[in-house]
């Protein structure tokens, strides 16, 4: 368990870095998050759900500029691997459990985000230190800045992953437990409403006048692959 | 003469390409990417200037507030090296990093988080509803040959043209691209549609399901065109879901 738990970390450190800091290969998209956890934790069909739910949730984060918006790469580390954990305790309470992780996975990307903020404010620092040794020349300086600024982020992506598992083990377990009475049936098809937001952030996307015979287009293709 | 006229070699462009995927690296809001500009700009330092104070003036210029998508930087970069190298006055490279702010941050914006990476998205997860993780890794790689091409591609376009890049960033590929983006996934929303509703056709209870999957994807559009916050649309959908739920005992 604690190996899981510092591997699923690193992997948020990971997942961070590739946020906002270094390559942005879409690692931190949650359709990819989603299954590594899932592989991690040995549920990659799990996983697989959780990533494409937050995908469909978060469809409309842009990290344009200046703007702060939440962060669902390190929600989504935290929702899934919580989703596969509290599944192993409670295998017949998934609906349940997936309605928890979707409610606290929205919350934990919102402080996500606030501490995306933080971080960027922390590299003003960062900022100035590289005036200062500029000033002066000092090229290798300069260098190990990066490092700084690298590890501040990966540290960001680790603390938070493992300190949102640990909230979830703490509140949510007992959480499942006390509303034990509300029946499965009730939460059954709970993804709907994130399918829902998918689909609606799709359309505002692509949905303008100039772009609708291309999605004519595609609703022909879709029922060709359907019937045939 | 404190300089001298030395040739960047392929092998420079390269490595300066290679740090390119670190320009956003200690980004902070009074001037957004300049410390992972100038980091990627340092291999340059010793090799355009001999001079410590011209090191110093180097340094320092490249520490000035910039802004670019991190995709699109390199079209930057690679024009800055070539003023760089051909002793350009400060003022101007200066100058003409402010000019390529506007446009770097609007085409990448438009292209990659408005048109390109919704629209793999969403053909992510129709393969990945056929095909499972495969789906997942093939728009990884996709997304991933495209970044590493128009990296590469600003990088070479950025030190063939210098000053004449905006040229490049005005007509032609990133147009083009953004262009077939959006058609690119209005095409595969059309299909994801198509095969979300079929999925749901062989399950029971599908007329409920169907009206409340219309109903959500109109409550998220209209909240989208409002500009409403979507962290509560989320909320609100989900409410209003177990509200049905309870009220209606539907879907």
């Amino acid at each position: 368990m604690i190996q899981e738990l510092i591997l699923i970390s690193i992997f948020g450190g990971l997942v961070a870095l590739d946020r906002t800091e270094a390559y942005q290969t879409m690692l931190s998209q949650p359709l990819l998050i989603g299954p590594v956890v899932g592989f991690v934790l040995g549920d990659l069909p799990g996983g697989l759900t959780i990533g494409i739910l937050f995908q469909l949730a978060y469809l409309w984060v842009m990290p344009i500029g200046t703007a702060s918006f939440p962060d669902p790469a390190v929600g989504t580390v935290v929702g899934s691997s919580g989703f596969i954990l509290l599944n192993r305790l409670f295998p017949d309470r998934s609906n349940l459990i997936l309605l928890l992780i979707l409610l606290f996975g929205i919350l934990f990307s919102l402080f996500a985000g606030w501490t995306l903020i933080k971080q960027r404010e922390l590299n003003s620092k960062l900022l100035m230190k590289a005036d200062l040794y500029a000033e002066r020349v000092k090229i290798t300086r300069l260098g190990h800045l990066l490092f700084w600024g690298l590890s501040g982020s990966f540290l960001r992506g680790f603390v938070i992953v493992a300190s949102g598992i640990l909230c979830i083990l703490i509140l949510l377990k007992p959480l499942v437990r006390l509303l034990s009475f509300i029946s499965e049936l009730y939460l059954q098809n709970v993804e709907l409403p994130i399918w829902g937001l998918g689909i609606g952030t799709m359309v505002y996307l692509f949905g303008r006048s100039k772009n609708l015979l291309w999605c004519v287009w595609g609703v022909c293709l879709g029922m060709i692959f359907v019937f045939f | 003469m404190h300089t001298h006229m030395r040739k960047i070699s392929k092998f420079d462009l390269f490595r300066l390409y290679l740090r390119s995927f670190f320009v956003q690296t200690g980004w902070a809001y009074e001037r957004m990417i300049a410390f992972g500009f100038l980091w990627i700009l340092i291999p340059l330092t010793k090799k355009l200037f001999s001079s410590m104070q011209e090191q110093r003036d180097f340094l320092k210029r490249h520490l000035l507030s910039f802004n670019a998508n991190p995709y699109l930087a390199s079209y930057a970069l690679g024009a800055v090296t070539k003023l760089e190298e051909n002793k350009t006055p400060p003022q101007q490279i200066i100058r003409f990093k402010d000019m390529l702010r506007g446009p770097l941050g609007a085409l990448g914006d438009n292209l990659i988080w408005q048109n390109l990476r919704p629209a793999l998205l969403i053909l992510g997860l129709i393969l990945t509803d056929r095909f499972g993780v495969y789906g997942v890794l093939s728009f990884w790689l996709i997304f991933n040959l495209h970044q590493v091409y128009l990296r590469a591609r600003g990088m070479v376009k950025g030190y063939a043209l210098g000053l004449g890049v905006s040229s490049d960033l005005a007509r032609g590929y990133l147009q083009n691209m953004t262009k077939w983006s959006g058609r690119m996934g209005a095409v595969l929303l059309g299909i994801l549609f198509v095969l979300k509703l079929n999925q749901m056709r062989i399950q029971p209870l599908q007329l409920e399901k169907f009206i409340f999957l219309f109903l959500f994807i109109l409550l998220s559009f209209v909240s989208f065109k409002r500009n409403k916050n979507p962290n509560y649309t989320i909320l609100i959908l989900l409410a209003f879901f177990l509200l049905m739920k309870a009220v209606v005992g539907l879907i």
